[in-house]
């Protein structure tokens, strides 16, 4: 019963997130779901070990490249500013 | 004869859309697709309910944000229960960054699914082994 409140009380109030550079981590799991989803509707053979290594590759090369973007717009605000 | 196989395959298709669409994944294994229907449900049920616990049931609010409410739907009919106990009850509240986050999260998985069930609906139409737009063997 405890653990039923329990469970029902985490989707009552929304949690915490501060506006601090960390809070850019929820994109983390975000990207790795998607790039999983997009793996399993494209590769022709599903193999465990093959669809985890793509999506680890899709997953960094896109949190890479986000990274990437915003150290470029950084760099154009610190020049334009 | 042949006007009978395409009946079936008709058939077939609108009960990958629906099995699909009632729970993700499911689509999936209507073709005996068991290892991406696993992968699917896992991961969109992830997705929703990360989305839920981050900003609250308070995200899924299909009067004041509908193009959000759009996306959020084809996860799965369950939303629009979500919605109306949320619409019925007014007691959830989600401001600022958890509700942008919440939203965001819940909205793709509803578009993870879509793609999930264009995919499975595809493999039925064109027997299993065709994919939309393949990678490799």
């Amino acid at each position: 019963m405890l653990n039923d409140c329990l469970m029902l009380a985490s989707f009552a109030h929304p949690i915490e997130i501060g506006m601090t550079p960390w809070s850019l981590l929820w994109m983390i799991p975000l990207i790795a779901i998607i790039s999983l989803i997009y793996k399993a509707t494209k590769l022709r053979v599903i193999i465990w070990k093959k669809i985890l290594r793509e999506t680890l590759v899709l997953l960094l090369t896109t949190t890479g490249f986000m990274y990437f973007l915003a150290a470029v717009f950084w760099v154009i605000i610190e020049i334009v500013t | 004869m042949a006007n009978s196989k395409d009946n079936e395959k008709s058939l077939l298709i609108a009960a990958v859309i629906l099995l699909g669409w009632a729970v993700p994944g499911l689509g999936f294994a209507a073709v005996k697709e068991y290892k991406r229907a696993i992968i699917c449900f896992v991961g969109i049920s992830t997705l929703f309910i990360l989305g839920l616990h981050i900003g609250s049931l308070a995200v899924i609010d299909s009067v004041n944000y509908k193009p959000w409410y759009a996306a959020q739907i084809l996860t799965s009919p369950i939303v629009h229960l979500i919605s109306s106990h949320v619409n019925s009850s007014q007691s959830y509240r989600c401001f600022g960054k958890p509700a942008d986050i919440g939203q965001l999260y819940t909205a793709l998985s509803g578009l993870l699914n879509f793609l999930c069930i264009l995919s499975a609906s595809y493999m039925a139409y064109s027997g299993r082994t065709e994919m939309i737009g393949e990678e490799d063997a």
